[in-house]
């Protein structure tokens, strides 16, 4: 059941870019199409889902203070290594998605084709690093990490499938000149934000 | 990236980058832990000493000083460990001397005794819990009644800016002055309101809050863990009450 | 000098990161609430960008295509690290108010942007020049939007009360949507003054 409430709770309340702004740039720069937008999300779908509970291993048995205690060995449970963290984040990410993109080449060349380019993209996507630090910063156990790194995904693939709709329904809206592009669509996820922000109202 | 190479170079290279930028982090880690830790104690102790209703600064407006802070701290201050499950002092330790999970997990309690002649004055013991979207950690204060909080202070969140970072605020801290969290022998549920307490808790004002607006799950969450902590100490304070 | 001094100018107006390129923006608004903490970021945004686009610049014949990529992340996480370990020990309180956002620096897509784009094909003079004034025109968005938001939000601005005491704050400002508007209006001010319209 807690599974269930902390996965409404990332896609609707703490939507990782309405709420937390991350994943912003490719958000606003591959949300022109509605199927590029699809792609993307998919993508990221995969990553995060990867990603969150791998780090999770990484953080829980070789980084955090005593976490190396499982070796048996008197000094290396003593050490601390949090600081390598991001470093080992990064590197986990980078490495994943370069997994994801010869496993979807050899076995789903189709998919590939559709998600190709989107792929390097993603180890640069703050979403994806954020999802893993949060997923430290709030102690999450390993079931609570996967379901947060799916969930996550899917707030993002939810936004950025919406926000590319509402662009494709205004391409040929009268806006000024200065706001076309950009600007608009700063308003537009500034309203779509003050919206899902009413979802926080639900008692979980 | 001139000309392509071949994969032994590739691996070398990536290998050599690895090992001095990891080599390059873990001196600068060590070098800095120190001064980190320093920081960190330092602000425990500080905020122990606001949470007591001592304001940290000079009155020429400068900050205190960690020595500053620690020559208070020497004073009037004695740290004591309880053990949660018994409910009684463990002697002749702090919490230096507690396996930091322990103390996680609110196994062993550290309690923080203002004693002025030899008599203790007023009690204080962190509090931590879920906000929003962090843990909220801070010290609470207690008068020798053992029920009336004499002040409170909030330091460590990761709460938004703005709406649930109010909690360090002064304005939300102050009214924690004088609330009650103990009444005809037994622990009360406190309250943080959705607004004002005046309208929400009108007959339970004793043991109620203001809230922060648009912060309601913040301050149900300090509400919560404030109750929760304060009834783990309570084993305790009911031995010497 | 002449291209020194445009390859810094440039970045801050007509062909600012955030405005116009559509870089680094998740950090742009996460940490704009108050002025203090967007100050900060700006400038371990600065020193990071700078230093890594001297230092990929530096080693742009050496790197092997293949692993590019790999190599600037890492490079750029290194020195994000150390930032947030420098933080840590002398701006305590500050680096807990920014919390996990240092370390998003790594995927401020601007800094990438910038090693991939210019750092490796020019010489570490221009490529420090570049960090240096891309790193800047950052800045000056981010303290706009925070200036924006922390008037607007809370009346104060740098934590001096700018506004009348009896204005009670606008919670829309220093919530999410605010930073989305005030971005947008930003940028829409910014490109009608500059004239670029290009269409992204």
């Amino acid at each position: 059941m807690d599974l269930i409430n902390l996965a409404v709770k990332t896609i609707f309340i703490e939507n990782i870019v309405l709420a937390y702004f991350l994943g912003m740039c490719s958000f606003l720069a591959c949300s022109k199409k509605i199927e590029t937008a699809t792609g993307l999300g998919m993508a990221v779908i995969c990553v995060l889902g990867l990603t969150v509970p791998f780090n999770w291993f990484i953080e829980t048995y070789f980084l955090m203070e005593g976490a190396m205690a499982w070796t048996g060995v008197q000094a290396l449970a003593a050490l601390d290594l949090s600081f390598l963290n991001l470093l080992s984040f990064i590197a986990v990410i980078a490495c994943t998605v370069q997994v994801v993109e010869m496993v979807l080449d050899r076995f789903f060349p189709k998919l590939y084709h559709s998600l190709g380019i989107f792929l390097p993209l993603i180890t640069v996507n703050c979403a994806i690093l954020g999802g893993s630090l949060f997923m430290v910063e709030r102690q999450y156990t390993l079931a609570e990490s996967a379901v947060y790194g799916v969930s996550s995904g899917a707030g993002f693939a939810l936004a950025i499938v919406s926000i590319a709709a509402l662009r494709k329904k205004i391409r040929y809206s009268d806006i000024p000149p200065g706001l076309q592009g950009l600007g608009m669509t700063m308003i537009l996820t500034g309203l779509m934000s003050m919206a899902f922000m009413c979802f926080a109202g639900i008692d979980l | 990236m001139s000309k392509p190479k071949g994969d032994k170079q590739t691996f070398l290279f990536a290998f050599v980058i690895l090992t001095v930028c990891s080599m390059l982090l873990s001196a600068a880690a060590a070098a800095l832990r120190d001064r980190q830790q320093m920081m960190v104690e330092f602000d425990r102790k500080r905020n122990v000493l606001i949470a007591f209703g001592v304001d940290p600064v000079h009155e020429d407006g400068t900050r205190y000083t960690p020595e500053d802070v620690d020559r208070y701290v020497d004073e009037f201050i004695r740290e004591v460990i309880i053990d949660a499950d018994t409910g009684e002092i463990i002697p002749d330790i702090t919490s230096a001397d507690v396996e930091p999970r322990l103390l996680r997990e609110k196994r062993k309690l550290p309690l923080f005794l203002w004693e002025e002649d030899g008599e203790v004055k007023r009690y204080a013991f962190p509090v931590s819990g879920y906000g929003l979207w962090s843990t909220i950690y801070g010290f609470l204060a207690l008068e020798d009644d053992l029920a009336t909080i004499s002040g409170i202070t909030f330091y460590d969140h990761g709460e938004t800016p703005g709406l649930g970072a109010e909690v360090e605020r002064a304005w939300f801290r102050d009214q924690f002055e004088g609330k009650v969290l103990y009444k005809d022998g037994e622990p009360v549920e406190f309250k943080v309101a959705k607004g004002r307490a005046e309208a929400q808790y009108p007959d339970m004002i004793d043991h109620a809050v203001d809230g922060i607006s648009g912060a309601t799950i913040t301050g149900k969450g300090v509400a919560d863990f404030i109750t929760r902590d304060f009834k783990k100490y309570n084993k305790y304070f009911e031995t010497i009450r | 000098m002449a291209i020194a001094k445009k390859v810094i100018t440039d970045p801050l107006s007509d062909n600012n990161p955030i405005t116009i390129q559509v870089l680094g923006i998740c950090s742009a608004l996460a940490v704009t609430v108050q002025m203090d903490t967007a100050f900060v970021m700006s400038l371990a945004v600065i020193s990071v960008i700078t230093l890594s686009n001297a230092i990929i610049s530096a080693m742009r014949n050496l790197i092997p295509g293949k692993i590019r990529m790999i190599v600037e992340v890492t490079v750029i996480a290194s020195l994000v690290a150390l930032t947030d370990q420098l933080l840590r020990a002398y701006f305590f309180e500050m680096s807990r108010q920014l919390s996990i956002f240092v370390g998003l620096i790594i995927t401020n897509c601007m800094i990438m942007g910038r090693a991939e784009a210019f750092a490796t094909q020019n010489p570490v003079g221009p490529s420090l020049m570049d960090g240096l004034g891309n790193g800047l025109g950052y800045s000056v968005i981010l303290l706009l939007v925070a200036s924006g938001r922390e008037i607007l939000g809370s009346g104060t601005w740098y934590h001096l009360q700018v506004l009348p005491e009896a204005y009670y704050g606008n919670g829309l400002a220093v919530l999410a949507p605010g930073a989305f508007l005030i971005l947008g209006i930003i940028i829409w001010i910014q490109r009608t003054i500059s004239g670029n319209f290009k269409d992204d």
